[in-house]
């Protein structure tokens, strides 16, 4: 105790220490103050905390190295070492002194943070109790064991490398930047170099390893509140054991050689343990620009790919029933048994995300041979059987299953789906939504330590029920109404008015279509508010309908939801109908408005239209040219080229969309032309038929 | 009381010991020897610092790494001594006594009587950055026989010390060594000379002479034909390095 208390009293006198600690302990103070601030201006709790404490936070931990550092070797610096150890279990009781005292002066700062968090909660009023433990944890995670770590780094540093300040300031440096986001640009060079993401893979997972705080947040993604911030096992398990690990350092130096010798095998085993626990962390939620977090693993893998398309491919059966048995832990492990409709074929194929690592796959009469081939597995007769059996385990990128959070929608294919269907669309930059025609009959359970959501009816993790697909959510997430599934964090969380609202809007523009029959009545359905990073690296799946569901980006924004469903209704033809098509629903679902239309404000110039469009359809595409070995010259005539042309077709499209929808004698034929058009298998080209269908207006 | 059996020390390839052997009883003992002639190897290894490949350090006729309480029975002032500036003469010896395990109790008066001792009794309360190299020394011997140690080990304590401190470190070594072993390890042979009534005089990690300080005087006449004047340990200690040369 008498060694604590004088250990303390030289950091509080010594004012290298203690001036930047009372600086440091203000800073927390403002850091504090700036958040309430953010939040009280923009009403998103989880970016204030990101920007104001979570990101900064690596400074401090830097600072408490520096602490950690600067009290410990003093020591060393003194020539104290060599007469403190002659005594018994001396430098034992010393460094105990000083890792006692670091420990008081970091939970300084960290109870001070750990009451702001608690002031934010009951700040933010909204009585929901996992944010409350989600923020606990954080303040345990991010700003306890965080900057302990740090203290205890330094301190090691001080203990193994003693007075070289110049090895300790440079391994303090390093590790900074490599809690930050520095490393994007040289850790992107191998690929630059090499062409292979092999270098950058390997030099992210030394990353992983000593990042204590995820820097990346707020740097180019968001928090999404449905996962909260990142606190997978996996990072406690890296504070945890960079708070043991430089521990074990600091303790062989305080004994003689054989307990030496055992807490260096100790220390290796704990390094063992921790690399090892590290490895496998199964699904963790990357939000930084490696080629394998979330936003960019799945566009790339499929980019780099032969392209295969499965388009109008017939599976020869139906899955009648799925009996689904899910353990989230790590990531998903899962025992999935279908009952086929037609037993006696041949073969059969399934489609199941590549990310998933089929184990086997099983019959009645046991275990049968299949082959998997990235998205599809493909398997022979079933010997009478009707019933198959997947074992597997894996995870998305995108759309994860974990301890803190699980977001499986229907249309993904977590779980095998009867044929081959295209996961993602190089062309539309999206996932596709390929369900199947018909309901299969669900039962499914979830084995987690977080409370699942799901569109089929039950409770207490266990699900029964028929549906085209099963949408799973867990995390901070909750029925926020009747039949409403949101992340309760969120500010904008849809509403039964704003679905109603939406409905009507589709309703009208099915009428003005002509297609009643296509009317949806969305507030029927159970109605999932995906977090949103869903539409982040994906433009076609914010929002789908699935026969008793709908999982949505869209929220209270019911002009927003009414659009997306409208948008994954009206398919694309080609990436060149882009403009046209997105002008055609805007006069689809607002033309009534004209108030919030600026093109309404003067009319279209009919013979300037048909002048660009003869210059459109005149001019060559640059694309049919396009090759890989270009010389730098006809690279860039083709870039003007397609600029040019691009430009042209943009114009073309908004003056022809205008004049057709909104101008036109015959407007409402032709919004109905267009919708049979987009919903039809037609491969005509969309310009062209917005071309031909001016001039008929036109006449002569 | 305390004795060193067939002791060896390498540090990698470089055998820094070779095969030492000692025994003391009460009293000072002088180690004598050059730079680098082992003379701080082998005090760590007396105090339990350092590790021997070969041999061993008794303390009662005990092996000292089996014993619990030896280094409660040692007081160790090593080569370089410093303290932690920002804590005041005082703490610092608190500090000491807390490593020494002595009860918070007494620790006031030992404190004090070891501050006595060696004459900083004045500055207990003035922060250890502002006392001198030579008071730093001081209060290194002050915290060396903080809880009256059986064995006291100083390790070139006159170092610094001017010459007013030294004569008065020499008189308080003689009240020491009453009724302990005070080994003084050093390469100013007037120290030993004063204070000691042994003298260990080693010389490229080999014990040359271990013995009383008149025997070492009688090596001097016997071997160099020393004539004229009584011969000193210096010219004993001169006679035997210079006879190995």
């Amino acid at each position: 105790m008498r060694l604590y208390k004088q250990s303390l009293s030289v950091f509080l006198r010594d004012r290298k220490l203690s001036i930047p600690y009372f600086a440091v302990l203000a800073l927390v103070l403002a850091m504090s103050v700036y958040c309430l601030g953010d939040y009280s201006r923009y009403g998103d709790v989880f970016s204030a905390v990101r920007w104001w404490l979570a990101r900064p936070v690596i400074f401090i931990i830097a600072f408490f190295i520096y602490c950690g550092y600067e009290l410990t070797v003093r020591m060393h610096d003194n020539n104290m070492v060599e007469y403190v150890r002659a005594h018994t279990l001396g430098l034992l009781k010393a460094y105990s002194a000083v890792l006692f005292s670091l420990l008081t002066i970091v939970a300084v700062p960290s109870s001070m943070f750990f009451a702001f968090f608690l002031f934010l909660y009951h700040r933010v009023g909204v009585q929901y109790a996992p944010f409350l433990v989600h923020l606990i944890k954080l303040s345990v995670l991010y700003f306890g064991l965080s900057l302990a770590a740090g203290a205890m780094l330094g301190m090691a540093m001080a203990a193994r490398l003693r007075s070289n300040r110049l090895a300790v300031y440079t391994l303090t440096t390093g590790f900074m930047l490599l809690n930050t986001t520095f490393t994007d640009a040289p850790f992107r060079v191998p690929y630059l170099v090499f062409n292979s993401y092999l270098v950058e893979r390997a030099l992210y997972y030394i990353k992983d390893f000593l990042t204590l705080v995820p820097h990346q947040l707020g740097s180019y993604f968001a928090i999404y509140p449905i996962y909260g911030f990142p606190m997978e096992p996996v990072r406690w398990v890296v504070a945890v054991f960079w708070v043991l690990f430089p521990l074990t350092l600091v303790l062989v130096e305080c004994f003689t050689r054989r307990i030496r010798r055992a807490l260096l095998v100790a220390s290796a085993l704990l390094l063992l343990l921790g690399v090892g626990l590290f490895s496998v962390r199964g699904s963790v939620l990357a939000m930084d620009m490696r080629n394998d977090s979330y936003p960019y693993a799945d566009p790339i893998y499929y980019m780099d790919r032969p392209r295969q398309d499965y388009a109008g491919y017939e599976a020869g059966f139906a899955i009648e029933a799925y009996r689904m048995d899910l353990t989230v832990s790590n990531e998903l492990h899962a025992q999935v048994q279908v009952t086929v409709d037609n037993p006696g074929r041949e073969g059969y194929e399934f489609t199941l995300y590549h990310g998933y690592i089929l184990k086997s796959v099983r019959t009645e009469g046991g275990e049968i041979p299949f082959t998997r081939e990235g998205d599809y597995v493909s398997i022979g007769g079933l010997n009478g059987s009707d019933t198959l059996v997947f074992t597997y385990h894996g995870k998305s990128p995108k759309f994860y299953a974990n301890a803190q959070a699980i977001t499986l929608p229907g249309h993904f294919p977590y779980y095998p789906k009867a044929g081959r269907s295209n996961i993602w669309d190089r062309d539309r930059y999206g996932y596709v939504v390929d369900l199947p025609p018909y309901e299969s009959v669900y039962t499914v359970k979830v084995r987690s330590g977080l409370e699942a959501f799901c569109n089929l009816a039950g409770g207490d993790n266990g699900f029964y029920g028929r549906s085209n697909g099963v949408s799973l959510f867990a995390g901070m997430y909750d029925e926020v109404a009747h039949g409403i599934y949101a992340e309760p964090m969120r500010s904008d969380q849809p509403t039964r008015e704003s679905i109603l609202e939406a409905e009507q809007i589709l309703t009208d523009a099915f009428l003005r279509v002509g297609h009643p029959e296509m009317v949806i009545a969305l507030s029927d359905k159970k109605f999932f508010q995906a977090p949103a990073s869903f539409g982040l690296n994906s433009n076609t799946d914010t929002t789908v309908i699935m026969s008793d569901h709908i999982v949505s980006c869209y929220s209270a924004d019911a002009q927003g939801l009414a659009d997306s469903i409208m948008t994954s209704i009206v398919r694309p033809k080609s990436s060149g109908d882009f403009w046209f098509r997105t002008d055609y629903l805007s006069y689809l679902l607002r033309g009534q408005d004209e108030t919030s239309l600026a093109l309404h404000q003067s009319e279209v110039d009919t013979s300037l239209l048909l002048e660009e469009m003869e210059e459109w359809l005149l001019l060559p595409d640059p694309r049919a040219n396009f090759h890989d070995n270009m010389t730098e010259q006809e690279r860039e005539e083709f870039v003007a080229a397609e600029g040019q042309r691009s430009e042209l077709e943009r114009a073309v499209s908004e003056k022809a969309a205008k004049y057709l929808f909104y101008e036109a004698a015959r407007k409402q034929e032709n919004l109905r032309f267009f919708f049979d058009y987009f919903t039809s298998e037609s491969t005509e080209d969309c310009l062209q038929l917005a071309i031909t269908r001016v001039r008929e207006e036109l006449g002569p | 009381m305390i004795a060193v059996r067939d002791l060896c020390k390498r540090f990698g390839r470089k055998e820094v010991l070779h095969s030492i052997s000692l025994s003391m009883g009460n009293g000072c003992y002088g180690l004598l020897g050059a730079n680098g002639a082992g003379k701080t190897t082998l005090i760590r290894c007396m105090a339990g610092l350092f590790e021997p490949q070969k041999g061993e350090v008794l303390y009662d006729n005990r092996p000292i790494h089996r014993l619990k309480g030896f280094q409660r029975d040692l007081g160790y002032l090593p080569q370089a001594f410093g303290m932690l500036p920002e804590l005041t003469l005082s703490e610092m010896m608190d500090y000491m006594c807390s490593l020494k395990g002595i009860p918070r109790s007494q620790c006031a008066g030992e404190i004090a009587k070891a501050l006595e001792f060696v004459n900083l009794e004045e500055r207990a309360r003035e922060r250890v950055r502002t006392l001198s190299g030579g008071m730093v020394r001081r209060a290194g011997i002050a915290q060396a026989i903080l809880g009256d140690p059986k064995v006291l080990l100083l390790d070139e304590p006159t170092a610094g010390l001017d010459p007013r401190e030294r004569a008065r470190f020499r008189n308080s070594v003689r009240e020491l060594k009453r009724d302990r072993t005070v080994l003084l390890s050093t390469h100013i042979v007037e120290d030993v000379d004063a204070c000691c009534d042994n003298v260990i005089v080693i010389h490229g990690g080999r014990i040359l002479f271990s013995g009383p300080s008149d025997e070492l005087r009688e090596v001097a006449v016997r071997q160099a034909g020393h004539k004229g004047e009584k011969p000193t340990i210096e010219d004993g200690y001169l006679c035997l390095t210079k006879g190995i040369a």
